[in-house]
């Protein structure tokens, strides 16, 4: 009979100790999907600002028209990207096209000068580094969730209900982690 | 200027030097440290409480029963344990309670806080502090004030919502860059989100009960309120009196209703019992207060500690947070600010240069609010791979270049001046402009491009030496103020100086500036000044320094104010201050003041280059 106890309290105890892992893998999981819903929306004001940006400097740029259209073609295929791989390479490519576009406005003092531009440059700058500090954040956060999928006795667990780890929004490499320095 | 010591080699000659140099570790480490003593510093509050009561009462009963038992240790029966129980814990939820009411509006109301405007580097402030506010995860609210004080320093509270204030001064706005400014603001926002900014405040106010009680018993009647800088504190003094009060009319009431038994003379029996139970409660008052500030004191500066680590985790950028570390702690910190002790915590760096926090040792490690300057540097530097040598050059290079300013005198307010310049406006040249039309353009700021002809190559107009000057110093706006001038009576006009809006006499160049636009000016450096105004203020300041007597004065004006009321309402002529003998002329009613010709500038003079 006291067997008996013993078993069924170990029983109650490993199935409360599942319910609790369970539910802090849930929350965690939740906590990386917030994580990159923050990205995504610092990324969608970048998206926002790169027409307004682009159609200032237009009036100016009048050689290298090259550079406009890759941003604008770099960001559409931003804005259309689904999936966070196929975002990432995208934005990646923003990026990079975004930085031809400030080191060829170098060359048009009269671009640097208008008040419009100097806004959205400031505007550009400040959502650059919340896209830096969010990114930074979410990865902090699917580090923890990484890491407490693989540790005993989660990774059990978690192998069980198919919690899956998720994917770290990489820079492809460290010279890119530089946010595009808009000097004046 | 201190020097800072080069980077340790890895040794035990230097503590900290040990330190781990892992932000995720140093901000583990602070945490537990900061709930441990939390709790203990709860526990000890309590007990102290019981002790002193206990002690009391063994006085009472001892003398009262001496005649019967003898020497006697008394321990409290469990309803006095109940009943000291009940009162220490009702009076830390006062304290506590009084601590947190509306923090956010008396800092606003103490330093004379105000919103952010739309320039341009307020605009970045605002910037700085959204993006701290994502790279805590969108976790709390933050709103960003300015100080109206030309120290650098940074403070940050939270009320009970979680709700925080960050504000920062004139002068840190002024002299950190934006990577600077950020590393300090993520250190306050740390302080906010991880709520140690709630408990700060609290620590700081609910354990200073038992030193307020010392400071009560040891000046009968206290005088507190000119203790706590102006007045104003978290806290309530009244409530505190009243405790104080209460408290010792029931030690009264105890041993007067008590002493028939012993049969001695009840009224030389009660004298000893006050007088000895004074004397213990002030030597145990003041020992409680020693311990409770002890560890408080630990407490704030593991909150440092952390909120170093945090924001260095937010921002990855500890060698910007060490840099501003660096330029407050060996610039001027503010002695100004108007801070009694119970502040100290809540800034960024300490904000008086000589305390403890700028030393080490052991004294310091018991009653510094902040860890040392130098083992905060050095420790961000280590995380960072950077020389903290390099940080070195930070300071003289603080005051800004400004190629060249004219003095007030220079602005010619009538002189027409030749139609020479183009300004670029939506990718439109236009003009050609005459300097007063310029300054007067709407859209005028210093990064517009202008150019003097067509052939000219278009240059900012901050680059061009007459031009920066309107922006750096003095623009001349043209309209008139509405007031005229006190001593020629011709209407002022208003010039914008040093960012400031003030009024300038064209007849006798006697400006007139408010409260807080003086503050200001005070705060910000761009104005170089003239071979002339050098020699003065040299003189004056050599003159004053030689006769002590000389450096203040008061006496009434023979002006009257410009704004209330000419000549029925008298200025008062006086020192702008002991340090600065420069006379002025100051309406308490409005708080303008007016300057003389060449005043302003001499006051500025002094004040940037701390001649006092």
């Amino acid at each position: 009979m006291i067997a008996l106890w013993i078993i069924l309290g170990v029983i109650v105890l490993i199935v409360l100790m599942v319910i609790g892992i369970y539910n802090s893998l849930v929350q965690m999981r939740v906590g990386v999907q917030n994580a990159w819903s923050q990205i995504d929306v610092q990324l969608k004001r970048r998206h926002d600002l790169i027409p307004n940006l682009v159609e200032t400097a237009k009036g100016y740029i009048t050689h290298e028209r090259g550079t406009l259209e890759a941003v604008i073609k770099a960001r559409q295929m931003a804005v259309d990207a689904s999936g966070i791989k196929d975002k990432l390479a995208a934005e990646n490519m923003l990026t990079s096209t975004l930085r031809s576009l400030f080191a060829v406005s170098e060359n048009y003092p009269n671009l640097k000068a208008d008040q419009t531009m100097m806004r959205l440059m400031e505007e550009l700058t400040t959502t650059e580094n919340k896209i830096g500090f969010s990114r930074q954040f979410y990865n902090d956060e699917v580090g923890r969730y990484n890491a407490s999928l693989q540790v005993f006795p989660n990774n059990m667990i978690a192998g069980q209900f198919s919690f899956k780890a998720a994917d770290f929004f990489q820079l492809e490499d460290a010279a890119e982690r530089k946010a595009p320095e808009v000097k004046f | 200027m201190g020097q800072i010591n080069p980077v340790p080699t890895a040794g035990p000659d230097r503590g900290f030097s040990l330190m781990p140099y892992s932000f995720t570790e140093i901000e583990r480490r602070e945490t537990r440290v900061i709930h441990y003593l939390w709790l203990a510093l709860f526990f000890v509050y309590d007990l102290l409480f019981f002790l002193i009561f206990l002690g009391v009462q063994n006085i009472t009963q001892n003398i009262l029963q001496y005649s019967l038992h003898g020497l006697v240790f008394y321990f409290l029966s469990l309803w006095h344990i109940l009943c000291v129980a009940f009162v220490s814990i009702v009076l830390t939820a006062l304290t506590c309670h009084f601590a947190q009411q509306d923090p956010l509006g008396k800092i606003r109301r103490i330093f004379r806080a105000r919103a952010l405007n739309d320039s341009s580097r307020e605009q970045i402030l605002a910037h700085i502090i959204e993006e701290v506010i994502v790279a805590c995860g969108n976790k709390g609210v933050m709103e960003g004030v300015v100080l109206p004080f030309s120290s650098l320093n940074i403070l940050a509270v939270s009320d009970k919502g979680g709700r925080g204030l960050i504000a920062v001064t004139e002068g840190a706005l002024e002299k950190l860059s934006r990577a600077q400014l950020e590393a300090a603001v993520a250190h306050e926002a740390a302080y906010i989100v991880s709520g140690d900014a709630a408990i700060n405040t609290t620590v700081s106010v609910a354990f200073t009960v038992y030193s307020a009680l010392f400071e009560g018993m040891v000046n009968f009647i206290p005088d507190l309120m000119s203790d706590y800088g102006e007045g104003e504190r978290f806290g309530s003094n009244g409530h505190r009196r009243t405790t104080f009060r209460g408290r010792t009319a029931g030690e009264f009431g105890e041993s007067v209703g008590a002493p028939e038994e012993g049969g001695v003379p009840v009224v030389p029996q009660f004298i000893i019992i006050v007088v000895l139970s004074y004397v213990f409660c002030v030597v145990a008052f003041f020992l409680a207060s020693i311990v409770t500030k002890v560890m408080a004191m630990a407490i704030s500066r593991s909150m440092v500690r952390k909120a170093d680590a945090v924001a260095t985790r937010m921002t990855r950028d500890p060698k910007s947070l060490a840099e501003a570390i660096y330029i407050m702690a060996y610039h001027f910190r503010g002695s100004e600010l108007p801070v009694g002790r119970y502040f100290h915590p809540i800034f960024f760096i300490h904000p008086s240069p000589s305390s403890f926090d700028d030393q080490e040792g052991t004294w310091a490690e018991l009653f510094g609010t902040h860890p040392p300057v130098d083992e905060r540097i050095q420790t961000l530097c280590a995380m960072a791979h950077v020389d903290l040598r390099e940080l070195e050059g930070l300071v003289p290079n603080l005051r800004k270049v400004v190629p060249y300013v004219p003095s007030l005198e220079g602005v010619n307010i009538s002189e027409p001046s030749v139609s020479c310049w183009q300004v670029l406006e939506n990718s439109v040249w236009k003009g050609p402009y005459d300097l007063a039309q310029l300054k007067g353009l709407p859209v005028f700021h210093p990064g517009m491009y202008v150019r003097r002809d067509p052939e000219d190559v278009p240059r900012k107009a901050a680059d061009v030496a007459e031009l920066s000057a309107i922006f750096t110093a003095v623009m001349l706006l043209g309209h008139g103020m509405g007031l005229s001038c006190p001593s020629c009576k011709r209407e002022l006009k208003v010039v914008v100086y040093e960012g400031e809006q003030i009024g300038v006499c064209s007849g006798c160049l006697g400006t007139l500036v408010d409260e807080a636009g003086l503050r200001q000016i005070l705060a910000r450096e761009e104005v170089v000044f003239s071979e002339e105004i050098k020699v003065k203020a040299r003189a004056l300041w050599s003159h004053s320094s030689r006769n002590n007597e000389w450096r203040f004065r008061e006496q009434e004006s023979p002006l009257g104010c410009p704004s209330c009321s000419h000549d029925q309402k008298k200025m008062i002529r006086r020192s702008y201050s002991g340090d600065y003998p420069v006379d002025i002329d100051h309406c308490n009613l409005c708080g303008r003041t007016w300057f003389d010709r060449d005043e302003l500038e001499i006051l500025q003079f002094l004040y940037e280059n701390r001649l006092r």
